[in-house]
Formats: structure tokens, C-alpha cells, sequence
């Protein structure tokens, strides 16, 4: 009995640990949400990339966001594949590792959520729309950005997307792949 | 002016003048009649056309000429298809079926009755329903893989995935029959999927080009019909390929239409050992030193991990000239003269699909991308290698504007189990079995029902006699066609849908050169009971309480509002949808920088700045990837590999020592057609041609003409005997898509009295990697036919109270 109760409790202790990570990850719900560094510089942060609650500020939330930075681009992946966001020059970052970097600051709570799914609801539908009419849709997370990359370029043409059409649904594709943002999925 | 089109109007013209000079048509009554005749657009995989109506009924299809440069006589065939006897003309429902008996065995075998709509659609819900609640929507096998039904917006794949979407999903198709060994494999060499990309424009060709290598392509051929709808514009390009003084060599067992009309030289290779020649190639390219090093270090990765093999280091086995000579009965010597005449010159090879149909089809296209790095003139103009040439006018420049899509399947599918296209027949037998794909793994469910709409799987699926034990033991097949199909025939509930002359539509033409939209008008009413597509998954999204969620409340035409809303035409050129409409057509033009585009130009310019989409931004003649999946059939730089059957294989060839293959056809695209009089062009006293060579018939005994049985372990069908000096030795052709039709159901593996050329084929994958279809993997024999009974291909089967 005091066993079961003893595993009951680290049980009950494990799954607050992991409801507690789980709501420090969120979303970007808007696009070009601005990230305020300490002194008032700007990163631009693109949707759906994750970040980091560190802690609630009233309207505000402070949050860490890495990736790997060239010049005034943050990327998602050091092969810079998917660009997060655009930095103002002279924003400064905690350097990691050669390319690695952590921005701290503050984003307005509205701005985010914790759900992933709810950010690209729009995307997933015109996925659907644009990607399913030849054949069946192929599921998102199956591949990698650059497998994606690959298989995009030929199929653009075939789903009649005009150029801002197919920037924003590669887009989702790229954020929802296999090593893109949502890492939770897959 | 060419052939083509010249016969074309020759012979309407001919075909004018004779009813006006046999009197049986005076001037004033043909003037008459074409003022009561109302000419309405319509569009096809054979081209766009009108379609002549007079008192409710189609006297006639000519093409739109202004979008159709060489129109075929296919489209002749359209009103055939609308009119033949081999409609379903009402909904139908196997009789044991109806009776509620559990006899799947009698599928093919027995009569149907008619029914109501109401009952077909009300069984069909039953069963899906039954099927759901037995093992999950997972139950539910969705065969309808691809859209080439029809080039319009409403395709039935897309009506029947979305219907089943709406309802939760179903077990679907990963990849594809046409390209299943390629698809997969060349994104990750080159980081495209090539086969469906637009190619180096013809001007860039035509300039430049000194040698281009027909490597197994028939560009002639397969680019008389399309995905979209055809212009045939590439048939005039190629008068300028003629004039261009290029050489044409043609690697292929058949002398192909294209190699005729280029004068290409012939090399007569034993079908899948391209391979090997490529290997021996690449093996003198490399010892002779006369291959482009420096384009292999700036541009690919990991040719120093495939050289071992290719120089034997590996294996013992030296990949040389005459080593492949062996292997494809092409001499050395031609070998290193083939190679020799292709890295002196800018070359460009033109690849095919068929080739990567066959055992370890993935290497060919992987060994083309290799030799071609090898011979160093990727990213030239007019050098480099395509694998589209020969589809959707491949070459002809982009307009760069966007022209209309289609109604999609949309979201919902939550069974998330998709087989590689291939598997159809192991899905159905084999349940809780786990095939490897792509690196990963699928795991067939037990599928109870099966839907089939708008396409035959007893047409496309290898080994046909496998697919009807397999298809014998479902629960329920339910098919949506306008025709009975041979799939039809198999089925228990038919629901006959209305062609697209019967109903509007929307297309396009053409995938790559985007330079029409099309409308596709209603010409006459709906055929018997026939109802749309898109009625027909509505009602039973209906059946579903998914109605709404299927149509969105919008009717057809509203739909096609919809999509055409999106086109270029309505958004920048402001042509509103009623003026669309009314012409009929919209056209855009191709800017003269499209006609300056070359293939992988930017990657060769700057590979830093314009990396190809691989693991290193090069081209992969070896890949991390791939080494890393771990099959024995499959591995991380291409390989030749000893196909299952083929004609180097003794003991095999003792049995059936002719290699058959299955080339697209000529009249159809794959099965469609097969049921009008279009067929009459080429069908030899019914059945489907089979090309053999005067040495080969001398030695089986068979005539021009005569009727043969073509057999191997796994069927037999009757074909009609064209001896021609057009197809090597060895080897024979039947082109796909002949309707099956048993000699007597009952008999298990009955002889095809139609001669489709499935019966024969294996459903052998390509390897572990791809699960492809093996399709010209094939050895047969041919014998005396003996007693031959009529091919039923094209009747309806006993309908009790039609």
C-alpha cells in the first residue's frame, strides 16, 4: 500500500513537472510579434516559432528564444533553412555555441499561445485545399524542410499557387516538418 | 506545317466532300444543319475541342485549333465514350450481394439487378458504416490514388477522398504507379522530384543541343495526351529539332515513333540492364580520364565512396565496357564510342518513366544523374539530363501565371496509413503484415471495404490475377464510373456517374506552360440515370450527416466561380468569370524570357547561393540517407542489380524467353478510350497488339495477324501478332490499358481475352525502399491460341430488370 502510494505521488509529481515545462512552451500566434530586448531593441519573430516563458510581467511575458544567427537573421536550424526572425542591429544575444545564440525579452502575452495547432489553422486548411486535389495530401511531419523543399518546387506549379500563395504555404510546410518548429508532433 | 495536323484536316475534309459528292447532303440542308448546330467548348486529356450539337445530340468533335497545334484522333473517340453501350446506365448491385449473402467468391461471376439510387446508396452506407464500426474507418481501403480521370476540377479521387474525409478517413496510397521508384528517390539525389519539373525550354535545345539521347522516351508518343489539356505545340518544336542538325541516339528495345520521325541511331538494349550500360559508361569515362572532375568536386558529393564500386573494388567485379556489354548485348566498343560521342559534345539525355518501372527501379534515375555529373554539362543550355520531356509538352516555356486547380479532398483523413501504390493486392491479403518504405514502416490493417472511383485498379494494379482473389475476399467493393469498367464488373454496388460532357467543368492546359484556362461546358444531359461525381459523394456525405461539410453549400458552378477566382485571368487581367465563360477560353502569353530557362542553370551558376535541396546542397551520388536505411536492395550510391526476371537469366529464359514490356499507348491514355471505335486504329482482330520481331515469330511460329496466347506462371492473355522490325529481338510489347476480360470467371487465372497486359505482370516491388511497381519486369512465352472466344471487354454484364 505505501508503495502504490509512493508511486502514485511521484507519479502525480512527474506529471506537474511536465504539465509546468509543457505551459512554458509557447507560440507565436501573430506574425511579425515584436520580442523587446532590456534595452528597447527589436526581433521580429515570425509565426508559429517557439519560445520560452521565463516569467509573467502583467500584459507582457518574459521569454527565451534560440536559434542560430547570421548577420541580423535568426534561423531555425544552423543549415539555415527556416528564418524566425529578423533582428534590429546591435540587439543583443547570449552567444552559445559558433552560431547559436539566445535573445531574451519581453512579447505581449496576446501575442502567443500554447497551442500550436490553433497558429496554423488557416495554413493546415489551405494545405488541404491547394495539396489534395491530384492526389491524396501527404502528412506534413513525414519529411524534412529540405525534403519538402524538394518536393515543393515541382509541385507549386501543379497547385496553381501564385508566388505569395506559395511563400505562405511553404511556410507552414517548412514550420511543420520533421525537424521544423513543432517538435511536440513528431 | 507538319504531318499531323496536315492529316487531320485532310481527312475532315476528305470525309466533308465525300458526304456532299454521294448527294446525301445538299448545299442548302449542310447550311441548314449548321445553323441549327450549336458548337460547345469542352476540354481532354486529348485536347480541347467543340463539341457540335444538333437537336440535343453530339454530330461531331473538332478541335479548337487556336489551342491545339496537332490535334489527335483521339478526340474523335470522345463521343463514342459518351454514347457506347458499356455505360452504367443505372445504379446497380451484385445479386447475391442484394440478397444479402455472403458470397464474395461470385464477384465477376454473376448477374447484377438495378436498383433505386436510394437502395445503391443506402447499401453502400451500410456497408461503410458496418465496416467502421467493426475495425474503425481504418476498414475502409480508398483505391482511388490520382486524378486522371478527366483534366477537370472535380475529379473523382478528389470526391470520393473527400467524402471519406469528412468522415474520418480511410487506408490511401503513398506515391504513385507512374514514377514510385523515382518519386522517391531524386529528391534526395537532386533535391527535386525531376520527373514533374518544368524542363530546359526547347529554344535552349534547339540552340544549343548537339546530341540528345532518347533514353527510353518516346516524346512523340506520350505527349499526344496530357495530365491537363494538351496543345501539342511540342510536335511543331520538334520540326525545329530536326532542323537543328542534332543527333538523336535512342536507347531503347523499340525503335520508338520518336526515334523514327528523329532518324535516331538504335541501340537495341535488353530491357533493365540501362543500369549497366550506364555503369560501363561511367567506368571508361573514369579510366579513360575523359570524364569533367571538376564539375564532380564543385557540384556532387560522395563520388569517392561510390568509385570503389564502380571500379570493383569492392565487389571484384570492374563495372567496364565489357562487362556491361555483357549484360545489355551492347558491344564494348559502342559503349566507349556512346560515351565518348556524349562527353565531346552538349549532350542532353532525355529520360523516361518507364524504366525505373521495373525491378530496382530507383538506380535509374540516380545512375542517369550520376553519368550525366560525369559528362559535366548539367546547368548548360541544352546539356544535362530531363525526365520530362516526354509529358505535359516538357520544354515548352511557362507563362508564369496562374490558371485554375481543383476541388481538393481537404482534411479530416485521421487513419493516417497510406500503402505504397503497388501493394494493392498484399494490403487485401495480407492484413497485420509490415512492409519497409522509405526508411520507415507500414503496417496493413484489416480492410473490409473497398471504393473505387473514376479509374480501374483491374487495369493499373500488377498481376490482375492476384488483385481478383484478393478483391474476392473483402466485405464490399464499391465502385463510381461511368463505365463497367472491368473493376466495375468485380464490384457489388455500382453508382454510374455522368461523364464531362454531361455536367460543367473547369481545366487548364498546360502543367508546365500554364497559358490556358479552359472551360468545360455541359454538351448534353446526363446519359440514363448517370448522376455526377459530385452528387454522388454529396449524398453519401449526406448519408453521414456531412453534407454540408462536403459541398459547403455551393453548387458546381459556384465551385468552379471559386476556383476560377483564383486565376491570374480574374485577379490581374480582371476578366470577369461570365466573360470567361461565354468564350469559353482565356489565353495568356509566354514572356520570351521563359524561352531562355535552363535546368539547374542557378545551381551551376552560384551551387553556394542556389544549393540544391539535398543533404549538402549537392547533388548526392551518395547519401548519408539512404546508407543509413539499410536494406540489401537498396543502397547509399547507385548499383546495378540482376533484375528477377529478365533475359539474362537461364534458367527463367528456358520456360518464357521473351521479355515483355508495356509501353503506354498509342490511343488511349492507359485504359480510357479502350471501349470507342478509336481503337479500331490499332487493335489486331480485337485484341491488343503484340510487337515481336520477324526473327522471333520465325522462331514461335506465329503470323501477322494471327491471334496468340501470351502466358507466364501467373496468367495468359490473347494478343494480336504485329511482326515489325521496329522491336529487338527477345523482346515483346503489349501497351497497358486493354480492358481485362476473363474467358470463363469461373476458372481461377482464365485466359484475358482482351490482352491486358497485367495479367502477365508481377507485383513484385522494386526494393525495400520505394515498394514500386515492377511492371516491365516481366518474362513470358507465346503459343497457339487454340479455340479463341470473343473479347467482352467492352459489354455490360447481365443486369436482371434494366
Amino acid at each position: 500500500m505505501c508503495k502504490l502510494l509512493k508511486t502514485l505521488l511521484f507519479s502525480v509529481l512527474l506529471l506537474g513537472l511536465f504539465v509546468q515545462v509543457s505551459a512554458s512552451e509557447m507560440y507565436v500566434l501573430v506574425s511579425d510579434t515584436q520580442l523587446k530586448s532590456k534595452d528597447g531593441k527589436i526581433a521580429k519573430l515570425f509565426l508559429g516559432v517557439p519560445i520560452k516563458v521565463v516569467k509573467e510581467k502583467g500584459e507582457n511575458v518574459e521569454v527565451v528564444l534560440k536559434g542560430f544567427l547570421f548577420g541580423s537573421k535568426l534561423y531555425s536550424t544552423k543549415n539555415k533553412r527556416l528564418l524566425i526572425a529578423t533582428l534590429d542591429k546591435g540587439f543583443k544575444v547570449t552567444k552559445k555555441s559558433v552560431n547559436k545564440v539566445e535573445l531574451r525579452g519581453l512579447i505581449e502575452k496576446g501575442s502567443l499561445t500554447v497551442n500550436s495547432a490553433e497558429v496554423w489553422e488557416e495554413h493546415e486548411e489551405f494545405y488541404f485545399d491547394m495539396c489534395s486535389v491530384c492526389h491524396a495530401a501527404p502528412q506534413v511531419p513525414h519529411h524534412s524542410m529540405t525534403e519538402w523543399e524538394a518536393l515543393y518546387e515541382p509541385m507549386k506549379g501543379f497547385a496553381k499557387l501564385d508566388k505569395e500563395e506559395a511563400v505562405y504555404l511553404l511556410r507552414y510546410i517548412k514550420s511543420n516538418a520533421l525537424d521544423g518548429l513543432i517538435k511536440a508532433k513528431h | 506545317m507538319n504531318n499531323s495536323r496536315r492529316g487531320f484536316l485532310k481527312s475532315s475534309v476528305v470525309g466533308a466532300a465525300a458526304v456532299i459528292g454521294s448527294g446525301t447532303m445538299s448545299g442548302a440542308m449542310a447550311k441548314e444543319f449548321a445553323v441549327r448546330t450549336v458548337k460547345i467548348p469542352h476540354a481532354s486529356h486529348f485536347g480541347p475541342f467543340f463539341a457540335h450539337v444538333r437537336e440535343g445530340k453530339i454530330v461531331d468533335i473538332t478541335p479548337q485549333l487556336d489551342s491545339d497545334a496537332n490535334p489527335t484522333a483521339m478526340m474523335k473517340g470522345i463521343t463514342d465514350r459518351v454514347m457506347t453501350d458499356s455505360r452504367v446506365k443505372y445504379p446497380c448491385v451484385r445479386k447475391s450481394y442484394l440478397d444479402g449473402k455472403d458470397r464474395g467468391d461470385l464477384r465477376g461471376k454473376e448477374e447484377f439487378v438495378r436498383v433505386t439510387w436510394d437502395v445503391a446508396l443506402d447499401l453502400a452506407t451500410k456497408a461503410i458504416k458496418k465496416a467502421q464500426k467493426k475495425n474503425g474507418n481504418k476498414a475502409i481501403y480508398n483505391s482511388c490514388y490520382s486524378g486522371w480521370s478527366h483534366p477537370g476540377a472535380f475529379k473523382p479521387n478528389a470526391m470520393a477522398g473527400r467524402f471519406l474525409n469528412q468522415i474520418g478517413g480511410a487506408v490511401g496510397t503513398a506515391g504513385e504507379y507512374s514514377n514510385g521508384a523515382a518519386g522517391p528517390t531524386n529528391p534526395i539525389i537532386v533535391g527535386d522530384m525531376e520527373v514533374y519539373s518544368i524542363q530546359t525550354a526547347h529554344e535552349q535545345i534547339i540552340a544549343n543541343t548537339k546530341v540528345m539521347i532518347l533514353w527510353g522516351t518516346d516524346l512523340y508518343k506520350t505527349n499526344r495526351i496530357g495530365w491537363s489539356v494538351p496543345s501539342h505545340k511540342n510536335i511543331d518544336t520538334y520540326e525545329e529539332y530536326k532542323k537543328a542538325g542534332i543527333k538523336f541516339i535512342s536507347i531503347d528495345p523499340i525503335y520508338t515513333k520518336s526515334a523514327q520521325e528523329f532518324d535516331a541511331d538504335w541501340i537495341k538494349i535488353r530491357p533493365n540492364t540501362d543500369v549497366a550500360l550506364m555503369m560501363g559508361m561511367m567506368n571508361y569515362l573514369y579510366t579513360s580520364k575523359k570524364y569533367d572532375s571538376a564539375f564532380i568536386k564543385k557540384y556532387t558529393h560522395g563520388f569517392d565512396k561510390f568509385l570503389p564500386y564502380l571500379l570493383g573494388k569492392e565487389d571484384g567485379v570492374a563495372k567496364t565496357p565489357e562487362w556491361a556489354a555483357k549484360l545489355t548485348e551492347i558491344p564494348a566498343k559502342t559503349i566507349r564510342e556512346l560515351a565518348d560521342t556524349m562527353v565531346s559534345n552538349r549532350t542532353f539525355i532525355a529520360g523516361n518513366w518507364a524504366m525505373q518501372r521495373a525491378h530496382h527501379g530507383e538506380q535509374v534515375d540516380w545512375s542517369i544523374i550520376t553519368l550525366a555529373s560525369m559528362i559535366g554539362q548539367i546547368g548548360l543550355p541544352g546539356g544535362g539530363f530531363g525526365f520530362s520531356m516526354h509529358y505535359e509538352g516538357g520544354g515548352q516555356a511557362a507563362s508564369g501565371k496562374t490558371t485554375v486547380g481543383g476541388m481538393s479532398q481537404g482534411g479530416g483523413n485521421k487513419v493516417n496509413i497510406n500503402i505504397p501504390a503497388s501493394r494493392m493486392s498484399d494490403l487485401i491479403l495480407n492484413p497485420g503484415k509490415t512492409v519497409t518504405f522509405k526508411g520507415g514502416k507500414v503496417t496493413y490493417p484489416k480492410v473490409e471495404v473497398m471504393l473505387s472511383a473514376g479509374a480501374s485498379p483491374i487495369g493499373h494494379q500488377q498481376d490482375i490475377n492476384e488483385l481478383l482473389s484478393a478483391m474476392r475476399t473483402l466485405d464490399t467493393i464499391i465502385t463510381v464510373d461511368p463505365w463497367w469498367t472491368p473493376t466495375a464488373k468485380m464490384s457489388d454496388i455500382i453508382l454510374p456517374a455522368t461523364t464531362t460532357m454531361e455536367r460543367d467543368d473547369i481545366t487548364s492546359g498546360m502543367s508546365y506552360s500554364n497559358d490556358r484556362i479552359f472551360a468545360m461546358k455541359k454538351v448534353i444531359p446526363a446519359r440514363y440515370e448517370s448522376q455526377d461525381d459530385y452528387w454522388i459523394f454529396a449524398q453519401l456525405s449526406k448519408r453521414f450527416g456531412k453534407e454540408k461539410g462536403f459541398t459547403r453549400g455551393r453548387t458546381t458552378l459556384q465551385w468552379i466561380e471559386k476556383l476560377y477566382a483564383r486565376s491570374y485571368a480574374k485577379k490581374k487581367m480582371g476578366i470577369s468569370f461570365k466573360e470567361f465563360w461565354d468564350k469559353g477560353v482565356i489565353k495568356y502569353d509566354v514572356p520570351d524570357s521563359a524561352r531562355k530557362y535552363v535546368r539547374h542553370a542557378a545551381f551551376r551558376n552560384d551551387p553556394v547561393a542556389n544549393p540544391l535541396k539535398t543533404e549538402t546542397g549537392k547533388i548526392q551520388i551518395f547519401s548519408d540517407k539512404f546508407a543509413s536505411f539499410g536494406y540489401d536492395d537498396f543502397k547509399g550510391h547507385p548499383v546495378w542489380m540482376e533484375p528477377a526476371e529478365w533475359l539474362g537469366n537461364k534458367e527463367l529464359t528456358k520456360k518464357y524467353p521473351l521479355h515483355l514490356v508495356s509501353p503506354h499507348p498509342t490511343y488511349r491514355v492507359h485504359s480510357q478510350l479502350d471501349n470507342t471505335w478509336v481503337q479500331n486504329l490499332h487493335k489486331v482482330q480485337g485484341r491488343e497488339p503484340i510487337r515481336i520481331s520477324p526473327n522471333d515469330a520465325k522462331k514461335f511460329g506465329v503470323k501477322d495477324g494471327e491471334i496468340v496466347e501470351v502466358y507466364n506462371d501467373r496468367g495468359a492473355v490473347l494478343a494480336g501478332v504485329v511482326v515489325t522490325k521496329t522491336i529487338r529481338d527477345g523482346v515483346v510489347a503489349i501497351e497497358e490499358g486493354a480492358w481485362y476480360s476473363p474467358a470463363d470467371a469461373t476458372e481461377n487465372k482464365t485466359r484475358c481475352n482482351s490482352g491486358q497486359a497485367n495479367v502477365l505482370t508481377s507485383s513484385r516491388p522494386t526494393s525495400q525502399m520505394a515498394q514500386a511497381t515492377t511492371a516491365n519486369t516481366v518474362l513470358v512465352s507465346i503459343r497457339k491460341a487454340g479455340v479463341v472466344k470473343p473479347n467482352l471487354a467492352y459489354n455490360a454484364p447481365k443486369i436482371l430488370g434494366a
